[in-house]
């Protein structure tokens, strides 16, 4: 016969492992707060050192940068624009300007990539903005995912000699 | 001398539109040729549709359970094989891209009913997991309820055993 200490100490212990167990089983698959990662990085991977002026046409290389943390696959597709001060953008509404690239990635829950970028911009201007929009695809169509980012740049026109 | 219906074509007229048929033909030849994007335009449109089509079934089989992140790196490869596709002006390195990324769509579609049953068969494994806790909790909160109070106060006294209680 099992003395009832130990059979109380043994009962204790199934309890407290076995919620546990079923605590860690419901929560693994469940993401609390699904969210996108959508960032642009300078010429050197890092966040900073972002061109300010550029000549026109010259290549501007740069990184974006996109983690997946929506709890599924995902298919992205950011669109680079050309903006300037009076264009607008928001969470809701996505930039009426003109769309320099496109780049696409397709991204599995938990992880991310770097997408190296070459852009160049063939007129001068001032206050520049390089717009950078997350689209996603959803059913057939790809649809615009409310993350946008921006660069102010100047673009100068080279000097004769 | 000759005479011709108004409208009708002389051999000469016959001639001169074959030789505009004939040019515009080698025009649009030499257009198609030098225009990358326009020759292969089609494999790329093809190419872009199927991955979407792929994709498409991958977030399902996901939503059936199926763990889908290799299959999803790979489709992300073929992704950046067919933009380099796409860039690339020369037609011999363009065709090899695309023809590697429409292998690997090949490849992922063919695996996504195998990553079906293992995501149902994970599913179902994870059920029985869950019933087999949720029982444990169950027993083994109906047997505390039992023991738990005789033990305590087993316990309880045998950590005062050698108390002496005095007449105050």
């Amino acid at each position: 016969m099992i003395d009832e200490e130990v059979t109380a100490v043994v009962v204790a212990l199934v309890l407290v492992a076995g919620v546990m167990g079923a605590s860690q089983l419901l929560a693994s698959e469940r993401v609390a707060e699904p969210f996108s990662e959508f960032g642009l990085l300078g010429p050197e991977m890092k966040i900073g050192g972002y061109p300010k002026t550029v000549l026109v046409n010259e290549t501007l290389r740069l990184y974006l940068y996109l983690g997946n943390h929506e709890g599924r696959v995902m298919y992205y597709r950011v669109l680079a624009k050309l903006g300037d001060e009076s264009t607008k953008v928001d969470e809701a509404k996505p930039a009426e300007a003109e769309i320099l690239a496109e780049y696409e990635a397709i991204l599995p829950h938990g992880q991310n990539t770097t997408i190296p970028i070459s852009l160049s911009i063939k007129r001068p201007m001032n206050n520049a903005r390089l717009i950078f929009e997350m689209w996603i695809l959803d059913g057939e169509e790809f649809r615009y995912h409310g993350r946008w980012l921006q660069l102010w740049i100047n673009v100068t026109a080279p000097r004769l000699p | 001398m000759e005479y011709h219906r108004r409208g009708a074509l002389t051999p000469n007229h016959t001639r001169r539109a074959w030789t505009i048929k004939a040019m515009a033909i080698i025009i649009s030849l030499a257009i198609l040729t030098a225009c990358p994007e326009m020759a292969g335009g089609q494999g790329l449109e093809e190419a872009e549709q199927h991955i979407r089509l792929v994709y498409s079934r991958l977030r399902e089989a996901e939503g059936r359970g199926a763990d889908v992140k290799e299959a999803a790196l790979k489709l992300n490869d073929a992704l950046t094989l067919i933009r380099e596709a796409a860039s690339e002006p020369d037609a011999s390195k363009r065709e090899k891209n695309l023809s590697r990324a429409l292998t690997i769509i090949g490849e992922v579609e063919a695996s996504i009913d195998r990553l079906i049953e293992e995501g149902e068969a994970r599913s179902r494994m994870r059920t029985a997991t869950l019933a087999i806790s949720t029982s444990l909790i169950g027993l083994a909160s109906i047997m505390a309820y039992i023991y738990a109070p005789r033990a305590f106060w087993s316990l309880w006294l045998r950590a005062r055993r050698d108390w002496r209680v005095k007449r105050a």
